[in-house]
């Protein structure tokens, strides 16, 4: 038991047995204080008697009123003395009733005297009536000496009473100061024994401790305090025991430590060198984020080398960002740090490295703790990613290509169905089962007309087309056996557009030959009339070559007859003027001058031909001056007939390419006026009217059988015809000829401008 | 001085007009090109005071030639030769404002020599 304790307990004692003690003795000295009040009543009622008995007396004897009075206010003091009696103890309440009712009747005994004393005033000295007031004034005397005697002896008795509980006390205080002697005793005993002798031993103990002997175990006999104190001097002796080791144990301390050192740094090679040849890149922080280590792959992807991304924040390195979104990352390791456990990355994370270029990563960051728990870095953990989602999205291509596959029979608008061997239903797709008469499910057996088709291609084991009528349609069915897995496929065709094109083109194809027929033979007749044309066409090209042919004839003819003969005469004269001078050189002068009009002549004659083979006017001057110029020599050639012409359009309006083409019309229709018609009168006309060029000569000579000349085209002047009528028509124009025998003739041509 | 300026193509006709403009005018400058573009560039370098112009020449008419001087050059002299001594020419040179008409086969000195002294006085 704790010393503590063992004292509380001691005192509480104490103190009870202490306040009983002095509960007692106040009681005691009350009760005592009590019974001599209760005395001095007593004494003080016995003395009332007699004061009351007195005045009574008084009264008695000289009957005055102030007597009376003064004996009822004695009495009502007296009898309240009375009331306050009372008694303890049996003995004590008898006489207490006893002094109660003897007043009662001192009261009455006294009215009664008072009452007889009144009446006998009227008869003074009467006899009866002073033997009665003898009486009443005994009966008095005797009341008042019961009531003395009983006051005296209750005061007798309560003064015995009051001396008893003086001796109480007074016993009682010696008892108490016994009783806190004892206290002291025991209490001192106490102490001395169990502390002072616990205390001694310990520091006895403490003794030895101090000289050295750190194997001394002290004794730890008791549950307290002081054994408590020993228990923890007892301890600390053990720890000093092993804090001041030996100088052996420290060197082995020292090796030990180098050993472990060793340890460590081989453990901490092996952990760079794992970190550094594991596949997943690899980051390490201390707790401000900057970066304390990173492996290989981490300078691979992040494209920092190594000493320069270490003491770097690691936002810097290890940027982060959504590939949805393209927003920065969450900053791992402020999260790491801030939840104190392992967190995965979120997923669409990309690392920006250096070179800005997005890779795709799966990261995890984890706390690095101390043995204590107490987290002093961040370690991440990611590896690129990129590989696996496009695998992933490759596998996802795949499957979507598969499930797109095998939509492929059930987007076919054509019935396709699968079927076993015996011709029940494994597989339709929804065509056939939309189409009339092919309705079909699966388990269920074939339609009849497909039945005998399947059973065809499984036992020949190869492929039957058939067409096959359907709900009223046509199809052509082809069933591909599969007996190594004993089914057939059946595809079907709907084939009734088909076949009604293919109707309506038997008809058409009916009705085209019999065109072809109309045609071929429309064909040959055209051949005969073409082969006519042609037989024609080669004879006019036979005469258009001997026509030309004549035309180089004339003109040779022409430069022979004129120039030649011309150069010729030259010639002569000049040799014969070289002659001249020889003999007479006075004479060349006018040899030489005369040579001159032969030259001039010469010169005409050129100027002659090649205007008539194409007049450079034409070209110089256009061809209003030209129609003029051979208007005016047609009359100096043909004098017998009258030229008259008549221009209304302007130079610039005629274009130029038709120059040509009516000027030689005119040359042509002129020419043939002048040699065939016998005509005294011509008319050339070249008009503008309504948009477009007319063109007409007309003569008035004898006109000619227009079908006999175009019809005998073997003519020269059909010729003629024939090559005016092409010139124009080639320029885009249009030609007619008019003529009858004995009307003349009219040349017509107009052009669109 | 007078610059006489012949605009001809063919190269025999026109260097023997030379020959004889030379001889007969001692005073004057003969200059002599063979087309239209080269006719212009003289013009506009020498300013001649009369010019002999041929009506064909390569890739242009020597008449329009004529128009289009007179109309920039009106103080300049201008005689059309021609190979056709016919009223349609004599009436185009007219029309297209050539100061005179000269045909090559019939050459008429005296109105050469005329239209020289009524340009140049000075010249004998």
């Amino acid at each position: 038991m704790k010393i503590r304790t063992q004292f509380i307990i001691t005192m509480l004692l104490f103190g009870i047995v202490l306040a009983i003690i002095a509960a007692s003795a106040i009681i005691t000295n009350q009760q005592r204080e009590k019974v001599s009040e209760q005395e001095k009543i007593a004494s003080s009622i016995a003395q009332g008697a007699g004061e009351l008995s007195y005045l009574a007396n008084d009264y008695l004897i000289y009957r005055e009123s102030h007597q009376f009075s003064r004996w009822q206010s004695r009495f009502s003091s007296f009898s309240n003395q009375v009331a306050s009696l009372h008694g303890d103890k049996p003995e004590q309440q008898v006489l207490v009733r006893n002094i109660q009712a003897n007043t009662l009747r001192l009261k009455e005994i006294f009215d009664s005297v008072v009452s007889a004393t009144k009446n006998s005033s009227q008869y003074q000295n009467d006899a009866p009536h002073l033997a009665s007031f003898q009486v009443s004034w005994s009966r008095m005397a005797v009341q008042s000496q019961g009531l003395v005697s009983d006051a005296s002896r209750l005061s007798r008795l309560l003064h015995v009473q009051s001396g008893q509980l003086t001796e109480t006390r007074t016993m009682l205080m010696y008892v108490m100061v016994v009783f806190f002697g004892t206290f002291l005793l025991a209490n001192y005993m106490l102490t001395y024994r169990r502390i002072l002798k616990s205390i001694m031993r310990l520091q006895a103990g403490a003794a030895v401790i101090g000289s050295g002997n750190l194997d001394f175990v002290i004794e730890e006999k008791k549950n307290d305090e002081i054994g408590d104190l020993s228990r923890a001097f007892n301890q600390m002796t053990i720890n000093l025991k092993a804090v001041t080791a030996s100088k052996a144990d420290l060197e082995t301390e020292v090796i030990h430590r180098k050993q472990a050192e060793e340890d460590l740094g081989r453990q901490r090679e092996w952990l760079r060198v794992t970190l550094s040849s594991i596949g997943d890149a690899v980051i390490a922080s201390d707790t401000e984020g900057r970066i304390t280590f990173l492996n290989s792959v981490a300078v691979t992807l992040t494209g920092w080398q190594s000493e320069e991304a270490l003491g770097q924040p690691i936002q810097s390195v290890f940027r982060i960002i959504n590939q949805k979104t393209h927003k920065p990352a969450e900053n791992l390791v402020e999260r790491v740090l801030r939840e104190k456990r392992v967190v995965a990355l979120a997923n669409d994370t990309a690392l920006v490295n250096r070179d800005g270029r997005e890779i795709s990563i799966e990261d995890s960051a984890a706390p690095i703790k101390d043995s204590a728990g107490n987290a002093f870095g961040v370690i991440l953990v990611f590896h690129d990613v990129t590989e696996k989602w496009r695998a992933q999205m490759e596998l996802r291509e795949a499957h979507g290509r598969a499930v797109w596959l095998a939509r492929f029979p059930d987007e076919n608008p054509n019935p396709v169905l699968r079927a076993s061997g015996d011709g029940s239903v494994l597989y339709c797709n929804p065509a056939s089962s939309e189409r009339r008469g092919w309705t079909c499910e699966v388990g269920q057996l074939l339609q009849n007309e497909l039945l005998p088709l399947v059973g065809r291609a499984m036992t020949e084991r190869e492929e039957v087309q058939q067409d096959v009528e359907l709900g009223g349609r046509s199809y052509f069915v082809s069933v591909t056996p599969f007996p190594g897995e004993g089914y057939a496929n059946i595809y079907g065709r709907d084939t009734t557009e088909r076949k009604r094109a293919d109707d309506a083109l038997r008809q058409r194809t009916f009705e085209l030959q019999q065109l072809t027929e109309t045609l071929e033979q429309r064909v040959r007749e055209r051949t005969v009339e073409l082969a006519k044309a042609n037989e024609t066409l080669r004879q006019l090209s036979v005469r258009l070559l001997s026509a030309q042919e004549e035309e180089r004839r004339r003109i040779a003819g022409e430069i022979h007859d004129t120039l030649g003969a011309c150069l010729s005469a030259i010639k002569f004269k000049v040799e014969s003027v070289f002659q001249g001078i020889t003999k007479t050189p006075s004479a060349p002068i006018e040899s030489l001058g005369a040579i001159i009009p032969v030259i001039q002549e010469g010169v005409e004659e050129c100027r002659r031909i090649q205007m008539d083979l194409r007049p450079s006017m034409l070209d110089d001057l256009g061809l209003l001056p030209t129609l003029s110029w051979f208007c005016r020599r047609f009359q100096t050639i043909y004098s017998g007939i009258r030229v008259d012409h008549e221009v209304t359009i302007e130079e610039s309006e005629v274009p130029v390419s038709l120059k040509i083409v009516i000027y030689r019309v005119t040359q042509e229709a002129m020419n043939n006026s002048a040699k065939h018609s016998k005509a005294n009168s011509l008319r050339l006309s070249l008009l503008k009217t309504d948009g477009r060029i007319n063109f007409m000569v007309e003569d008035n000579g004898q006109g000619f059988d227009l079908e006999k000349a175009l019809g005998s085209e073997n003519t020269n002047r059909g010729l003629g015809l024939t090559n005016m009528r092409e010139r124009i028509e080639l320029s885009g124009g249009c030609f007619e000829i008019e003529s009858a025998k004995g009307k003349g003739t009219i040349v017509r041509a107009w052009w669109p401008i | 001085m007078l610059r006489v300026l012949i605009v001809e193509d063919n190269r025999i006709f026109r260097e023997a007009l030379k020959k004889r403009l030379d001889d007969h005018f001692p005073s004057i400058v003969v200059e002599e090109v063979s087309n239209g573009d080269e006719a212009l560039q003289k013009i506009n370098s020498a300013s001649p005071g009369l010019i002999f112009m041929d009506i064909r020449l390569p890739g242009v008419n020597g008449l329009h030639l004529t128009k289009e001087i007179k109309k920039n050059f009106p103080g300049i002299g201008i005689a059309i030769l021609t190979d056709y001594d016919l009223p349609e020419y004599r009436e185009a040179a007219r029309q297209f404002g050539a100061d005179r008409f000269f045909v090559k086969s019939s050459f008429k000195w005296d109105e050469v020599e005329a239209l020289v002294r009524s340009i140049s006085p000075a010249a004998p």
